[in-house]
């Protein structure tokens, strides 16, 4: 049972993982998600075009005027970057041997500059999004069928991380091998399969009846088409409080691995 | 209007694959405004009839006919139904939403969506609640939020599906309450519950179903199971293992950030050979004192001394620790029992032909002895709990904790459980721990009863 | 009379197997959560999704159930922030997933063998390390040095989802003896 914030490695990383919500408030936070959406596929977009010094130079500073309008600090930019930069010390030594340096390096540069320009709006979609914001803005160009389906299958994030939790810990208790330094020996790879998925797969079997009956018992799916809530006929904004039970509250997501 | 809001007529429904029928000849009416219940021992159909009224049953074969009446607001649905789990009934995250759900279905104009959100709520007393998150809530909150959703539908018939299973003693006094309320205001409703005697105020009919069958039909409340178990009449003799202690936690602290303390400088000493009971409202920390003693939760702060270990790890109390947390049956993975309760003795390291006589003895002490064989996750929820009991029992370990044993068993099974467990001190020098919220079926069990309150155990009066 | 169920969803999933499929998504989710804090290593997500993209087709064997669970996990990880890549997440989990559904849709009953679950387990995951090869080839990568970073990154994609994909065969096998799903239930 966690009894306080996951505790991260630290090495040559930062504290937590890329791309998690930043609760704060900044001009970007306040666009709608689904204009944020659109001017990040633009942006990834622009990217491709970005093969002269003199045009990266602006992608570059606008793509990073972006991120930091949304108040994200130095910080968060190298947690979101730091797998791409991992990947440029393999590009561009790589560019370096096959034309030389001095032919080499640009292109090498230029390359992960441009990887990098195209994933960086995602991320500030991310950081900037709530999963109520995020969920509104699908219900609007989904399906509604679908649309449940994504919202339960989040929804139900919490329970099956609290199953796993329980199932680890009485598998453990019984003899099973998972700990963590257990599971770096692939001779112990079926009890992690054998003790906590199977019973995982169960338990999902058992609560997806529940489900499907809960929502049938209450018309889900009788009409082609279904009304909605207005949110701001109940007062405060839907979702403010229950967003910090699915994103946690300092926004990152509170999962643990198996562990200790 | 109708005076008859159901009507089930000569009504079989046998399972896809199944040799009998679940259900034989059920014929029996409900009139407007009456609060009926179901009652009956675990497996005898009172869930399936109830999934029968509201159309929901899947597969199988069925005859005969069920009528419900249609509501008074045509689009309202004829029947609404709350069941016994309420974590998997509650799809939404907020509890706006939740309420919300039925009406957004029945194509409820948003307006008039908000103004039943607030009906629902203030009938459950939720009001106010409406952008709270769901998970948050207690199991009571819960099942309360899951009524609010069915009433916001505003159905003909309220049907209710062992509603305070899950809940302690405060959760269901409060359930009691507002389907007081709710009966007071003409609603009809059908209830299947093992154990009706919170609700004896408000039931006007009995239905007991025996075997898929409905053998009485009258308002007499049925009678209370009696069996004593001679097991329980041997009390704990320091004569048998001296006064040396198995478990002794001194000023136990454990706090969460959510919650803030559960535990506050709890402290227990439990002799070898003693059945203890340990009882607490929902939320006192039961769990969480189990899981300390355990190795599975790192205090804050005090002693735990657990079976010869100072301060256990996850993984340390192997073999001599055995625990059977809340709805055991989810640890189930083997292709047979006998494999289920080989495991953790092969673990263990046990030589073959041991284990194969550990596992038929305890079988045997388990009452289970005809399923080894069998699929696990095939027997019924009563089966697969002895099953789980049987292989925390198997190691013979020298504690065994009880997380809330009882849930989602009827009374019969609960005193068959206990009397396996008083047999255990005797047996194998087991000594056993039970903590719930619900008093023991027979409190004779215990050689001692605890309270868990306010963070602290003490001792409570014979 | 038999009581039949509704379908809910693409014309061929009741309610009941759409749900169990979103819950595949959820597992998905929170495995790859889960690996991202302790293991960085290159594919290691794909040990996972491999698996349960295998499962969910085994649990519910019509074609379309691992597009449905793709589908499902990429908008739940978009939702709670968990892909790096935006819009391109989708594209990772769908191409693994219409392989296998494609797998599905050529040999119905592939998931009961160890050979089948394994050789289909690579090809997906190779694709999906394709779909960062896309981007990479859109942005004018030179070709000799994409194609040297997509050999390791495939193979790395490639042994972790053919490992997690050897699982699938066992776990399907105990979930019929245990009667959870039909024994060899007509795949369609």
């Amino acid at each position: 049972m966690q009894k306080g914030p996951p505790k991260f490695r630290t090495s040559l990383r930062s504290r937590g993982y890329p791309c998690r919500f930043a609760e704060h408030d900044s001009p970007v936070h306040r666009m709608g998600a689904g204009w944020k959406l659109l001017f990040g596929v633009f942006l990834s977009a622009l990217a491709a075009g970005g093969r002269t010094p003199l045009m990266q130079a602006i992608l570059v500073m606008g793509t990073l005027a972006y991120y930091l309008s949304a108040r994200l600090t130095l910080r968060d930019l190298w947690c979101d970057v730091r797998l791409f930069a991992f990947q440029a010390a393999m590009v561009i030594p790589l560019y370096c041997m096959l034309d030389g340096v001095e032919k080499g390096l640009w292109p090498g540069v230029r390359i992960s500059t441009q990887i990098v320009l195209f994933y960086l709006p995602g991320a500030v979609f991310l950081r900037t999004t709530r999963t109520s914001e995020a969920m509104a803005a699908l219900r609007r160009i989904v399906p509604y069928r679908l649309s449940f389906l994504v919202f339960v299958s989040v929804r139900f994030v919490p329970l099956f991380f609290r199953e796993l939790e329980e199932i680890v810990a009485l598998q453990r208790l019984r003899g099973a091998r998972l700990s963590p330094r257990e599971q770096m020996n692939p001779r112990n790879w079926p009890d992690l399969f054998n003790c906590v998925v199977l019973p995982l797969m169960v338990r999902a079997f058992r609560t997806a009846d529940e489900v499907s009956r809960s929502a049938e018992a209450r018309a889900f799916g009788l009409h082609r088409e279904r009304t909605y809530l207005d949110v701001a006929a109940m007062g405060r904004a839907d979702g403010e409080e229950a967003v910090s039970e699915v994103e946690g509250r300092d926004g990152a997501y509170p999962v643990k691995a198996l562990t200790d | 209007m109708h005076d008859r809001v159901l009507e089930i007529e000569r009504f079989d429904f046998t399972y896809h694959g199944a040799a009998a029928p679940v259900l034989e000849g059920i014929s029996c009416a409900v009139r407007r405004g009456e609060f009926v219940c179901l009652t009956g021992d675990s497996g005898c159909g009172k869930s399936t009839l109830l999934l029968a009224v509201m159309g929901l049953l899947r597969g199988g074969r069925r005859q005969g006919a069920i009528r419900v009446a249609p509501a008074e607001d045509e689009a309202a649905p004829s029947a609404g139904i709350l069941f016994q789990v309420p974590d998997s009934q509650i799809l939404c995250s907020t509890v706006a939403e939740e309420v919300a759900f039925g009406p957004e279905n029945l194509c409820v104009a948003p307006d008039e969506i908000a103004i039943r959100v607030r009906e629902g709520l203030r009938a459950v007393g939720l009001e106010g609640e409406e952008a709270r998150s769901v998970e948050r809530f207690s199991a009571g909150q819960k099942q309360r939020l899951a009524l609010a959703s069915v009433l916001s539908m505003r159905p003909g018939l309220i049907l209710l599906d062992e509603p305070t299973s899950q809940l302690d003693a405060a959760g269901k006094n409060e359930l009691v309450a507002i389907f007081a309320l709710l009966k007071a205001r003409g609603h009809t409703i059908v209830m299947a519950e093992h154990d009706p005697r919170p609700f004896t105020a408000l039931i006007d009919r009995y239905l007991r179903l025996e075997g898929g069958r409905l053998v009485r039909d009258d308002a007499t409340p049925p009678d209370q199971v009696r069996y004593r178990p001679k097991a329980f009449l041997l009390p704990y003799s320091a004569t048998l293992y001296g006064t040396r202690p198995v478990l002794d936690v001194q000023g136990l602290d454990v706090a969460y950030p959510e919650t803030g303390r559960v535990l506050k400088r709890a402290t227990l000493r439990v002799c070898r050979g003693e059945r203890v009971h340990l009882f607490g409202q929902n939320g006192a920390g039961k769990s969480s004192f189990l899981r300390c003693l355990a190795g599975l939760l790192p205090a804050d702060s005090g002693r735990v001394w657990v079976a010869g270990t100072e301060k256990p790890g996850p993984g340390t109390l192997r073999g001599r620790l055995g625990f059977l947390m809340q709805n055991p049956a989810r640890q189930l993975f083997a292709e047979t029992v006998r494999e289920e309760v080989a495991f953790s003795l092969e673990r263990l390291s046990y030589p073959a032909e041991e284990i194969d006589r550990i596992v038929d003895e305890t079988l045997s002490f388990c009452g289970i002895a005809h399923l080894a064989e069998r699929a696990p996750l095939t027997l019924s929820f009563g089966e697969q709990h002895r099953v789980a009991l049987a292989t925390v029992v198997a190691p013979r370990p020298v504690l065994l904790l009880l997380d809330e044993p009882f849930a989602g068993l009827d009374f019969p099974q609960r005193l068959s459980l206990l009397a396996i467990l008083g047999r255990m001190p005797i047996r194998y020098g087991t000594t056993v721990l039970i903590a719930s919220h619900d008093e023991l079926p027979d409190r004779r069990w215990a050689d001692r009863s605890l309270h868990l309150q306010e963070g602290g155990i003490a001792e409570r009066a014979a | 009379m038999e009581q039949t169920e509704r379908i809910y969803i693409w014309r061929r999933f009741t309610l009941r197997e759409a749900v169990l499929l979103c819950f595949c998504a959820t597992l998905i989710v929170l495995t790859r959560a889960g690996l991202r804090l302790h293991l960085h290593l290159p594919g290691h997500v794909m040990f996972f999704t491999m698996f349960f993209f295998l499962l969910a087709r085994g649990c519910v064997p019509k074609v379309g159930a691992a597009t449905l669970v793709g589908l499902i996990t990429s908008l739940a990880s978009v939702i709670l922030g968990m892909g790096s890549g935006g819009a391109m997440v989708l594209v990772k989990f769908l191409l693994p997933a219409l392989v296998v559904d494609l797998a599905g849709l050529i040999a119905p009953a592939f998931v009961t063998s160890l050979l089948a679950c394994a050789t289909v387990g690579v090809l997906a995951s190779l694709l999906r390390a394709g779909a960062n090869t896309g981007v990479e080839w859109l942005l004018g990568m030179d070709e000799e040095i994409m194609l040297q970073k997509t050999v390791i990154s495939a193979g790395m994609n490639g042994l972790w989802g053919g490992l997690g994909a050897l699982a699938v065969p066992a776990i399907i096998r105990r979930l019929r003896k245990n009667g959870l799903i039909d024994q060899g239930a007509a795949a369609t």
